[in-house]
């Protein structure tokens, strides 16, 4: 049987993605804040687990930063990219160089490794971005094998061979020294809620709207005036250069980096972590990483056969969900005047797709409710 | 000179190796236009298997070498054809009329399932498959001393590549095979059973996959769960080469490769051997994906 | 002044001839309809003049460009926009996000005002909804901007297609069979809309076999067989023309 060319998607003919339950702000703001509290609540109640779990966490906000990385590539473009672990490394590495070898403080090497990251994704997918989704896919793990080799022979003198390099420093906030789980459940979470800001707000923008649009029918996108090629190599530069900053924490919170931190088996877990969540959505992505790497340890025994049900899953998931568990509700938008008076407009939830906005849209938005000049604009999309 | 032919002979073989497991890759791909990314899991399956049966279960010592070996052939085979049967009734017919993209993810998955359960079963360490199996005696090719499992492997891949060249050419299921994978819709008009194209399919290319990968255990003597994403990667590298679909392309992309990589490691570089043979499917996917062979070719399966 | 031209262009896939040195123009502000029996290489004149073919040889020149080595996305931003014979749309999108495709390329916010949410981006974003739902109101799909587009009657799928081009600011219109599948109700209302696209000062190239149609609408008529051009005047001309009649009705046996 041939295959119809288009993305994974509700199955053709089912209703509309019913619009996404948002909740109101303050109930939003009391549920970050709680969340950022949790290593005072551990600490106060002297869990003598608490950092494990902590560290839990920890991975899973620094998985949740990749995987928003990779969603940019994955979820909004639609590229099949199986070799996230290699912008990941390369900043990895380059903080581990610039730290060890150069003495730079570690979070100095931020801009460096994301820039050294999104270079490499400029040179690395400028070939191969008009490749067909399979054939993409089989490239970016070649891209990934061919990275950890280098790695492992000790390219340029740099990288140290198998056993990587050893003994990055800790960052340093203002002169306070982050060492443990709870300095980092800061660091990292902080970096997560920027990370999910920052990639709302392109969501919204002319750009995100591109990627949607090539995911859908690139034929139809480059017809219609989206420069097709620019669009899908500024997607995986940007999702590379978020990786680089993921790289930098990983390696100033691991203090040892070696090659095979950053084999296929990473991009599996990446990949899953998407597509399992609901490509496209921060909510999805964000959900995904908590049952991907946290998920886990709330069931020790299902440690190592952990890849082996997510392969299940995956399978199962296309079969019945191919959309991924949250997938992105339809974009809202808040029409100005004087069209706000069109069915839908304004605020009603009517119409089968969920009509106009709710509040001002969360985090960042600018608005009073809709209707006057000043509550206009695009609103909250699949979070 | 002498090097140079223990280099040749050494590529031939892990070519052949190649090459059957290449083919299982452009067999389907030519009547599905998908990507069977569990095949590589077959092949480590095959090795298993193998091992189950001459090493755990020690066949090769209750009935001797040869018929020990040959009945391993023949259960590998038929075993791992049948793990590929149920693949493709699992996690590929539900999505036949899906999107494209679904089909790869769930391949993907599958492949991630098995590779994991074989980890699961087996566990993660390297296993050996025993030297008393064969004779350790050396053939005199050229004038240089081959080793006999070496000369055997690569004989086997061959009469095992002739027989599936005769099948496709001249038999009516081949015949079939060959319509389905140039059009689907046509062959179904004529009259073709494409469903059972499809199973015949994923019969054979999983059996030769499996043989594969016993083959490999015999030669190399080390098997691990993770090898089939290696020697897939490769095999896959090989059916590129020679034009993805086509038959003769990828018994002839799956030599060419051994010899590159063997020719590679031992006049360039070891270390890189493994890079080099990406750097190549990177360079055709992006220069000449429809592979090195003339593009008539490469058209037909 | 020609705003398009194509001059001998010629296209060849495997052994067919489909366009076969090919030559006409077409003048600002004019309607010229493409007619000519099927797989007389039409659809693929359009492909060449939208960038998604290149042709073998010839050239295409519009507003003083060569566009015939540019990619579509670019063509789309010097002022060709286009519809698609069978239509084209991003079906799981709303009918406003849609047209919103079509105001990409007359758009300036990039990456970085989009993280910083900068005031004129934020401006440019209200403004690109007022001027879609302007298309859309144009077209008389305002009420239904925030169905799903693959939800529309295929009539309105038709016209959003048109809004979706028009949001490109084109200065000319490509229609590739626009009254393709539509009742005579349907055709008369797409009648009065490229009339409508005409006023305002869009120069409209458009490919039909309602005969009818093309009369009523175009100002000139070019007739493609083969390949070839046979024949090109006004209407009227084009009616009575006997290479023309012998292209659509076969050689007059008796002649």
């Amino acid at each position: 049987m041939s295959f119809s060319p288009s993305v994974p998607g509700p199955p053709a003919g089912s209703p509309p993605a019913a619009p996404e339950a948002r909740l109101p702000l303050p109930a939003k703001a009391a549920g970050v804040a709680a969340f950022f509290l949790i290593p005072v609540v551990l600490q106060k109640a002297g869990l003598g687990s608490a950092p494990y779990w902590l560290d839990v966490l920890n991975t899973v906000g620094l998985y949740a930063i990749l995987a928003l990385s990779l969603n940019v590539i994955l979820g909004h473009a639609g590229m099949f990219h199986m070799g996230h672990a290699a912008f990941f490394a390369v900043g990895a590495y380059v903080t581990a160089v610039l730290n060890l070898d150069c003495g730079w403080p570690v979070l100095w090497t931020l801009p460096a490794a994301g820039l050294a990251a999104g270079l490499f994704a400029a040179v690395v997918a400028g070939p191969i971005i008009h490749l067909r989704g399979d054939y993409l896919l089989i490239v970016t793990i070649g891209i990934v094998e061919i990275i950890r080799i280098a790695l492992t022979n000790d390219v340029f003198g740099l990288t140290g061979g198998p056993n990587g390099r050893m003994g990055i420093a800790r960052p340093t906030v203002f002169g306070f020294r982050i060492t443990r789980p709870q300095h980092f459940f800061y660091l990292i979470w902080f970096s997560v809620a920027v990370s999910l800001v920052l990639f709302r707000r392109l969501e919204l923008s002319r750009f995100g709207r591109a990627l949607r649009f090539i995911k859908e029918d690139p034929v139809a996108a480059e017809g219609i005036g989206i420069n097709t090629s620019r669009h899908k190599l500024l997607a995986f530069v940007i999702g590379a250069v978020w990786a680089g900053f993921a790289g930098t924490i990983y390696a100033a919170r691991m203090r040892t980096i070696s090659p095979d931190s950053f084999n296929f088996s990473e991009s599996v877990l990446l990949f899953t972590i998407v597509i399992l969540g609901g490509s496209g959505s921060r909510r999805g992505v964000l959900l995904g990483s908590f049952l991907v790497m946290g998920l886990p340890e709330l069931f020790r025994g299902f440690q190592e056969s952990r890849l082996l049900v997510f392969g299940a899953a995956l399978v199962v998931m296309m079969i019945f969900r191919p959309q991924g568990l949250l997938p992105p509700g339809p974009a809202a938008y808040m029409l100005p005047p004087p069209w706000d008076g069109a069915p839908g407009a304004g605020g009603a939830r009517n119409g089968a797709f969920g009509g106009g906005a709710d509040e001002a849209g969360g985090a960042g938005g600018p608005s009073p409710p809709a209707g006057g000049p000043a509550g206009t604009g695009t609103s909250g999309e699949g979070r | 000179m002498d090097f140079f032919i223990q280099q040749f002979c050494n590529g031939l073989t892990t070519g052949g190796i190649y090459a059957l497991i290449a083919l299982g890759y452009t067999m389907v791909y030519g009547v599905m236009k998908l990507i069977n990314f569990a095949h590589g899991e077959l092949f480590t399956l095959g090795a298993f298997l193998g091992y189950l049966l001459l090493v755990t279960l020690g066949l090769a010592g209750a009935v001797g070498p040869a018929l020990g070996l040959a009945l391993s052939i023949v259960t590998v085979s038929g075993l791992v054809a049948a793990a590929g049967h149920l693949l493709e009734r699992v996690a590929y017919r539900p999505l036949r009329n899906s999107d494209r993209l679904a089909a790869v993810v769930s391949a993907l998955g599958a492949s991630i399932f098995l590779q994991n359960a074989i980890m699961i079963v087996w566990g993660s360490q390297y296993r050996a498959y025993s030297a008393r199996l064969l004779p350790a005696v050396s053939l005199d090719v050229l004038g240089q001393p081959i080793p006999l499992i070496r000369i055997l492997v690569f004989a086997a891949a061959a009469a095992l590549m002739l027989l599936l060249w005769l099948f496709i050419n001249r038999t009516r299921t081949g015949l079939a095979i060959r319509a389905a994978a140039i059009d689907q819709g046509a062959a179904r008009l004529m009259g073709i059973d494409v469903s059972r194209v499809i199973a015949v399919v994923f019969v054979i290319g999983p059996a030769l996959g499996g043989l594969a990968g016993l083959m490999a255990g015999l030669l190399y003597g080390q098997i691990n769960f993770n090898m089939g994403q290696l020697y897939g990667l490769k095999a896959f590298t090989a059916a590129i080469i020679g034009g993805i679909g086509n038959i003769q392309g990828a018994m002839i992309g799956g030599l060419l490769l051994g010899l590159l990589e063997s020719l590679g490691a031992a006049y360039v570089s070891v270390a890189w051997k493994d890079a080099i043979t990406f750097v190549v499917l990177i360079m055709i996917l992006v220069v000449r994906p429809t592979g090195l062979l003339p593009e008539r070719v490469a058209e037909k399966l | 002044m020609l705003l398009l031209s194509l001059n001998n262009v010629t296209k060849t896939f495997g052994g067919l001839v489909a366009v076969a040195g090919f030559s006409a123009g077409v003048e600002r502000g004019q309607t010229v309809g493409l007619i000519g029996p099927n797989g007389a290489g039409k659809t693929t004149v359009f492909n060449i003049v939208t960038g998604s073919i290149k042709p073998d040889a010839g050239f295409v020149f519009f507003a003083g460009h060569s566009i015939s080595s540019l990619r579509p996305s670019r063509i789309v931003e010097l002022g060709i926009a286009r519809t698609f014979q069978t239509v084209r749309l991003f079906p799981h999108m709303s009918v406003l996000e849609n047209v919103l495709s079509g105001r990409h390329c007359r758009m300036r916010a990039g990456i970085a005002a989009a993280f910083l949410r900068l005031p004129e981006q934020r401006r440019e974003e209200r403004a690109v909804l007022s001027a879609a739902m302007e298309e859309l109101d144009f077209v008389g799909l305002a009420g239904k901007w925030n169905l799903p587009a693959g939800a529309l009657p295929y009539g309105d799928q038709r016209r959003l297609e048109i809004a979706r081009a028009l949001a490109t600011e084109p200065r000319l219109l490509i229609l590739d069979e626009p009254a393709g599948g539509m009742n005579d109700r349907e055709t008369a209302e797409l009648t009065g809309l490229v009339a409508a696209v005409k006023a305002r000062d869009i120069t409209v190239m458009l490919i039909e076999h309602d005969m009818g149609f093309v009369m009523k609408v175009c100002d000139r008529v070019v007739v493609m067989e083969n390949g070839a051009l046979i024949a090109e005047g006004t209407p009227d001309e084009i009616r009575l023309n006997p290479k023309v009649i012998e292209a659509y009705l076969g050689p007059d046996e008796e002649g």
